[in-house]
């Protein structure tokens, strides 16, 4: 064994070592193990091995989320793509199954199996190719992958003499579909959104906003909602599902409610 | 069919970034990823255009890795908000190799630029110091209050009339106004691209291979893109300095850098660092009777142009601002009394999260490390590039220190006069492979920026705007980074130590550098991987708060940069309403601690703190002294400090919380508050900690 290999297994060793010790056993310690091994025994050019590296690194400053999920997915598919050696494609194979089959991420058996497929094939060309036709089965079978749960966030709200304002602007998409309202403590009387909508080609529905059961529909363009005796958290959902060619946005702009 | 055939013959390249340019364009339409309009046609343009400025080569092989990362991220994008970044990041990356492959072709450098110069003119906000120019610009040319005349002076400028820029470089960009933001930003690349042609020359004739690589690598890199095409004076400073260095190099004429020298500081007097930093290396160069004349005259200029400013341009230049004698003593004190802070300023300019390089630009590093090597082979660039950079950096840590990073402004911006050594040190070490690495992280980090440029907006509170959008505010992280605002030496120290280090193994060729740089980077993400236990109390998202209010409101450091002992935000508890909530950590023993870092400050009786956990709770009543004034600021003038929260002796509260299975949070709640809070009173919370 060269140096440079024993260098690599070392450090890829003391990682996985350092995984356990700091964060214990679980589905995604075991997938950061099989990544590093996978890493160390990378045959290609400099910078395959860079990028692994990288997102294999980003992938532990987010560990078990979703972001780190995919980050370790990502770096996993490019070194099964690229890397020439079959024993790398495959740890690196089994890292990506491993993370995806733990359920962190929903609606992605056609890369698995691709992933699978490619790892075991010799010739590049093949293996890229295989591997483009699973991410196009993931979005013709199932659609967009996407996290178990929405993805929230909570605006800031602050007293003012009347009541309560949420002066911060959020933008809501796919990725970050609802935003929560809090008026923590008070009784609220009436509350007024602003809120603007697009990223769709049609004049349809593009989300809506819940408070104790009602819902009222926020359109494409600007919508001004007045809820009467709201009942808190107060939330902003957009209800389009993924479709090609449609980016569909909510831009909650600012609320106020008073006493 | 064969005249195509012989057409794309040799073209690979250039058929791989146009096809790539579609992909990307469908791609990013099909995902249905966020800004289609503007950044989903700006990435695919860049693709469009590095393909026809490519010409004949074979596709770069990086080029397929990274366009195939952004293929698999933005899948994914939706799973959560951080990838559409990371994605949109990837996809222009992708096209950094192309730009590199595009310098080698006649005026390659400035070509490799076109690509990225729509993103520039179209995403990067108008803002900082931008608005400030282009008004005065506009007040050359026009009377009226027009587009910019809403800006017409600023915190900081010594008197309501004046405003503490210069009006040669705004006059430089008169020919742009007519076009608007972008004709002014357009001026501003003009600048860079003289700046790029100058250095591109002095490699050239300094015998660098990778001149023109380089010369690229100057404008993809930080700090040099960070102001890329933005309205700031570092390339015009940055052009006239070069071209005082090339001019004299090439005549050995000393008129060229009196004249770099005295035009620099006619655009920024900040840029007088530079100016004595050629005239120290003109000094050095000369020999004879010249060796003495030089400084004589150099006295004298300063000293009539010190008396001209005062005379006939009523002291705009320099008086105006630097006439202060409260000021000057200051900067007279500074050595005495504020030494760590001029430390920790020099320090920032490194490791500092927001301001310093190493997180923008870990090619620093090698930069640094090449610096031997370049005074051994071409000690004439070491003195003429060297010297005016490290006289600019000492005057500019000595001056501003505290403030220099220039902030809500794009970090790395001050530091713009020392990449032209950086790049000429980068040079002779560029083809080894741990400065291979350092590079492309670093062009990496550059990609995020071009498309995402507010993310180069940091507001000095110690946060790092990529840093909390990519991993949030719940992240570790930011308790293993270095920061000048929450200091913390122990790991301060440690990464100057570690750059250190790294540099050191860099210059000795050690094949132990590149696993130092990746366990570094490996052992960092792992700490900041860890469960959360410290919070800063201005950094608690809404979701684990009700209410409160952070103090000062406004996000900018304008005036916290004038406070004595922290410049850090606080998060305030004036209101019964007010509450933090923060979730419990996993703990195997059967209490948690719970220190809380607070100032209060009362109105009557002291109010105090509730800490509660399920059925349990405790308070605390105390209320923090105002401190004396530092020695330096009394020296100058007999001052008692107000009773404001900055003012104020931080107290540290301790409570120690029995854990029940059934309690997932712990609530810290103000007592002794009124509900109409009066001035400042209330509680003012710095960190919190969870052990």
């Amino acid at each position: 064994m060269s140096d440079t290999y024993k260098g690599k297994l070392i450090l890829a060793l003391s990682i996985a070592a350092a995984v356990f010790i700091s964060h214990g056993f679980s589905i995604f310690a075991l997938a950061v193990c099989l990544y590093a091994a996978g890493t160390s025994l990378l045959r290609g050019q400099q910078s395959l091995t860079l990028i692994t590296i990288f997102l294999g690194g980003l992938s532990l400053l987010s560990f078990s989320s979703t972001l780190g999920s995919v980050l370790l997915t990502a770096g996993a598919a490019l070194a099964v793509a690229f890397s020439v050696s079959a024993v790398s494609r495959s740890l690196f194979c089994l890292s990506a199954a491993a993370v995806l089959l733990s359920g962190a991420i929903e609606g992605t058996a056609p890369f698995i199996a691709a992933a699978i497929t490619a790892a075991l094939v010799k010739k590049e060309k093949w293996r890229a190719l295989i591997l483009a036709g699973g991410l196009s089965g993931v979005i013709l079978f199932s659609g967009l992958p996407s996290a178990p749960g929405y993805n929230s966030s909570v605006s800031e709200e602050a007293l003012t003499e009347n009541g309560v304002m949420w002066p911060q602007p959020s933008e809501l998409n796919l990725a970050k579909p609802r935003l929560l309202l809090q008026a923590p403590g008070i009784d609220i009387r009436e509350m007024t959104l602003r809120i603007s909508a697009g990223g769709v080609r049609d004049t349809c529905q593009v989300g809506h906003v819940i408070s104790a059961g009602r819902t009222f529909p926020v359109y494409p363009g600007e919508n001004i909602l007045l809820i009467q005796e709201p009942e808190f958290p107060v939330s902003i959902l957009i209800s389009r599902k993924w479709k090609p060619f449609t980016h569909p946005v909510i831009h909650f702009v600012s609320a106020e409610a008073s006493f | 069919m064969i005249r195509l055939r012989m057409i794309a013959e040799g073209r690979s390249g250039m058929i791989f970034h146009a096809v790539s340019s579609v992909l990307i364009f469908f791609i990013w339409r099909i995902t249905g990823m966020p800004s289609p309009g503007l950044l989903g046609r700006l990435v695919p343009l860049a693709w469009l255009i590095t393909a026809i400025l490519y010409g004949k080569g074979r596709i770069p092989r990086v080029s397929i890795y990274l366009l195939t990362a952004f293929a698999v991220l933005s899948l994914f994008w939706t799973v959560d908000p951080a990838l559409e970044v990371i994605s949109a990041a990837c996809g222009l990356l992708g096209i950094f190799p192309g730009l590199l492959a595009i310098s080698s072709r006649k005026y390659g450098m400035l070509l490799a630029m076109l690509p990225l110069i729509p993103m520039i003119l179209l995403l990067s906000p108008f803002t900082g110091d931008e608005p400030h120019h282009a008004s005065i610009t506009e007040s050359l040319i026009s009377s009226g209050t027009g587009r910019f005349g809403e800006y017409s002076s600023q915190i900081g400028d010594p008197v309501g009339d004046f405003t503490h820029h210069q009006s040669f470089y705004p006059a430089l960009m008169i020919p742009g106004y007519p076009f608007s933001v972008p004709g002014i930003r357009g001026m501003n690349i003009l600048f860079a691209m003289a700046a790029l042609l100058m250095i591109s020359k002095i490699f050239r004739d300094s015998g660098y291979d990778d001149w023109r690589k380089l010369a690229v690598l100057g404008f993809l890199l930080m700090p040099g893109s960070s102001i890329l095409g933005l309205v700031y004076p570092g390339w015009l400073a940055l052009a006239v300095f070069l071209c005082g260095v090339y001019a004299f190099i090439r005549t050995k004429n000393s008129v060229w850098v009196i004249a770099a020298a005295i035009v620099l500081v006619l655009i920024k007097f900040r840029f007088a660092g530079i100016s004595i930093g050629l005239f120290a290396a003109l000094v050095i160069e000369s020999k004879g009777r010249r060796k003495y004349l030089i400084p004589a005259v150099l006295a004298c200029i300063v000293v009539a142009g010190i008396l001209f400013d005062l005379v006939i341009l009523n002291g705009r230049i320099f008086w105006v601002r630097y006439g202060n004698i409260e000021f000057i003593k200051t900067i007279l004190l500074q050595p005495m009394y504020k030494t760590p802070e001029v430390l920790i300023a020099a320090g920032s300019s490194l490791v500092d999260i927001e301001s310093g390089l190493l997180w923008k630009a870990p090619w620093v590093l090698a930069g640094l490390a090449g610096l031997p090597l370049l005074k051994r082979r071409n000690r004439e660039l070491f003195i003429w590039l060297g010297l005016p950079a490290l006289v600019y950096f000492l005057i500019l840590v000595f001056w501003m220190a505290g403030d220099w990073s220039g902030m809500p402004t794009p970090a790395g911006r001050m530091l713009l006069p020392v990449l032209p050594v950086l790049l000429a040190s980068l040079g002779y070490i560029l083809r080894r492979r741990d400065v291979r690495m350092l590079v492309w992280v670093s062009l990496g980090i550059s990609a995020v920026f071009f498309t995402q440029p507010i993310l180069r907006l940091n507001y000095a509170d110690g946060t790092d705007a990529l840093v909390s959008r990519i991993f949030g505010p719940s992240s570790s992280l930011i308790e293993w980074v270095p920061s000048a605002i929450r200091l913390d030496i122990p790991v301060f120290a440690g990464w100057i130590i570690l750059a250190a280090l790294t540099v050191m193994l860099l210059a000795r060729k050690s094949r132990y550098a590149e696993y130092t740089i990746a366990s570094a980077f490996l052992v960092l993400c792992l700490f900041g991987g860890l469960q959360k236990r410290s919070w800063e109390a201005e950094d608690i998202p809404s979701e684990y708060r009700n209410y409160c209010t952070m103090y000062p409101a406004e996000t900018g450091p304008d005036s916290r940069k004038f406070w004595f002992f922290t410049r850090e935000r606080m998060l305030r508890l004036s209101h019964p309403e007010d509450a933090v909530i923060l979730p419990l950590p996993e703990t195997t023993g059967d209490s948690l601690k719970l220190t809380i870092f607070h100032r209060s400050l009362q109105s009557g009786s002291p109010p105090g703190i509730e800490v509660s956990c399920g059925r349990w709770h405790d308070s605390v009543y105390i209320s923090s002294e105002v401190m004396q004034a530092p020695v330096w600021v009394t020296i100058m003038k007999d001052m008692q400090l107000q009773s404001r929260p900055e003012n104020l002796r931080e107290l540290r509260s301790e409570f120690v919380i029995p854990i029940n299975d059934f309690v997932e949070n712990v609530r810290i709640t103000p007592l002794g508050v009124e509900s109409s809070p009066r001035g400042f009173t209330g509680i003012y919370l710095d960190r919190i900690l969870l052990r």
